[in-house]
Formats: structure tokens, sequence, C-alpha cells
């Protein structure tokens, strides 16, 4: 079967061309070093096999003398 | 019914960790990727920064009990962090590095800071950084690194750094310019 596009999706089509190459020239934007560094932290989380890394390490450790400290974690 | 065919509850994957273990899993949980995010980019290598961040956090684990509430704990988790890491670049890297061409360098760079960051892609934007972190004095990328984390005020980078509040927003002001310069140049 085939289609007969509309005009207006025609005229859709081509903004959606304009507004990707526009896109590829500009590229990403950011206002600021913080913003910049903030948006690398958001794509470059820590690798999922450390956690288990660390359970098996702390599973070899003593457990801590102290429990007061457990109020402090979550600040 | 046949008990061999009855359905049975599925077996739990592990059993769930309960005291301090829990709870230092909840801490992991909340500040892996910003002491991750600092070791990777203090010390420039994936592998390294893996190592670094299973290191502080062993390390906090058996510092519990000198930990005294007096920071948050995400400060006190930089600290660690921060040692560590400049301990691990004075060992591996200095020797091999060209000399750092010093803070005066950077203060007569005449970028301006105000102007917008561009990538292209957001896949090279880590790299980019890198190259250009590298590029400046320790000093300005450890304050650019800590700014950039929402969760800490000034004056807790000032503790961090060991300095005024005032002395980091100078120097942070000559950084923003210093890391605009290189990052610009990593184009």
């Amino acid at each position: 079967m085939t289609t007969d596009p509309s005009p207006s999706r025609l005229g859709q089509q081509q903004q959606a061309r304009e507004q990707a190459a526009a896109q590829q020239q500009t590229g990403h934007t950011f206002a600021s070093v913080e913003e910049l560094l903030r948006a690398d932290r958001a794509q470059t989380p820590p690798p999922p096999r450390l956690a288990a890394r660390l359970r098996e390490s702390l599973a070899r450790e003593p457990a801590p003398r102290r429990r007061w400290w457990q109020r402090w974690w979550r600040r | 019914m046949d008990p061999q065919v009855e359905p049975r509850p599925p077996a739990p994957a592990a059993p769930p960790l309960a005291g301090p273990e829990a709870e230092f899993g909840a801490l992991y949980a909340a500040h892996a990727p910003a002491i991750y995010y600092l070791a990777l980019r203090l010390l420039g290598d994936p592998a390294r920064a893996e190592d670094a961040t299973h290191d502080v956090f062993l390390r906090a684990w058996r510092s519990l009990s000198e930990f005294r509430g007096e920071s948050a704990v995400r400060t006190w988790l930089y600290r660690i962090a921060l040692n560590h890491c400049r301990n691990l670049r004075q060992r591996w890297y200095e020797r091999a590095r060209a000399p750092d061409p010093g803070e005066a360098f950077w203060n007569r760079v005449s970028a301006p800071d105000a102007t917008p960051l561009r990538v292209l892609e957001l896949k090279e934007l880590g790299a980019r950084i890198q190259r250009a972190l590298d590029a400046l004095p320790p000093e300005y990328r450890e304050l650019l690194l800590l700014v950039a984390d929402e969760q800490l005020s000034y004056r807790e980078v000032a503790e961090l750094t060991r300095q005024s509040v005032d002395a980091v927003r100078g120097k942070l002001h000559r950084a923003r310019r210093a890391f605009h310069a290189a990052f610009t140049q990593t184009a």
C-alpha cells in the first residue's frame, strides 16, 4: 500500500530534518564548567562489579566496634 | 496433592544484609557515584579509579570508629578519597609527567569563563574533560570537581582543600577560566 503524505505531514518531516541538522551542528551546550562536569558524572557511573568486590572485601573485615555512627549515615 | 509437584516458593537469591553491612550498603549506593567520578577524573584511568573507590570505602569501613560526625558523611568520604588519590598520583604519575606550567601561567590565560561550552557528541565528553583537567594544576582540578557536586557547600569545599571560602571563590574563578581555555583546545 502506498501513502500520499499530506502537505502538513511533509512540512512536519521537513521541520524535523532541519531540527536534527541544527542539533548536529550545535551539539550540546553547557552554561558552566560545573554543568559540564555534572553531565559527565551522570554518564559515568561506577562499574557494577565494584559493589560486589567491596562486599567481598568487607566480609573479610571485622565488624566496626561502635554503633553510634549509624545515626550519621544518612546525612 | 503430590508434594513432588507442589510449587515451591522461589529460593531467595541471597539473604538480605542486616546491621552495619546494610547501613554501609546504603552509604555506598548514595555516595559511590560521586567518589568514583572524583577518582576517575583525578587519576584519569577507569581501572585505577575502581581500585581507588574500593580502597576509599574499605578505609571508611575500617575507620568508622574514628568518624565523629563533625562533618557530613559525603565530606568525610571525599576527604579520604582526596588523600588517597593525591598519594596515588604522587606515586604513579608525577615522575612521568611533563612539568606543570604552574598557576601563574593559567592566571594569564585570557579565555572567558562565561561563554557556553559546546560538544557535538556526549560520548566525546569524558575524553575531552579528562584532557582539559589533566592540563590544569592539581589544585584547580580538585576545586572544579568538588564544586561541581551540588551536595557540597563552598564552606565544605574550603575545608576539604584547607583554605578559606574567599580563597576558594578566587581560585575557582581562575580555575574556570583555565578549564575553558584547556577544554577549547581539546576540540
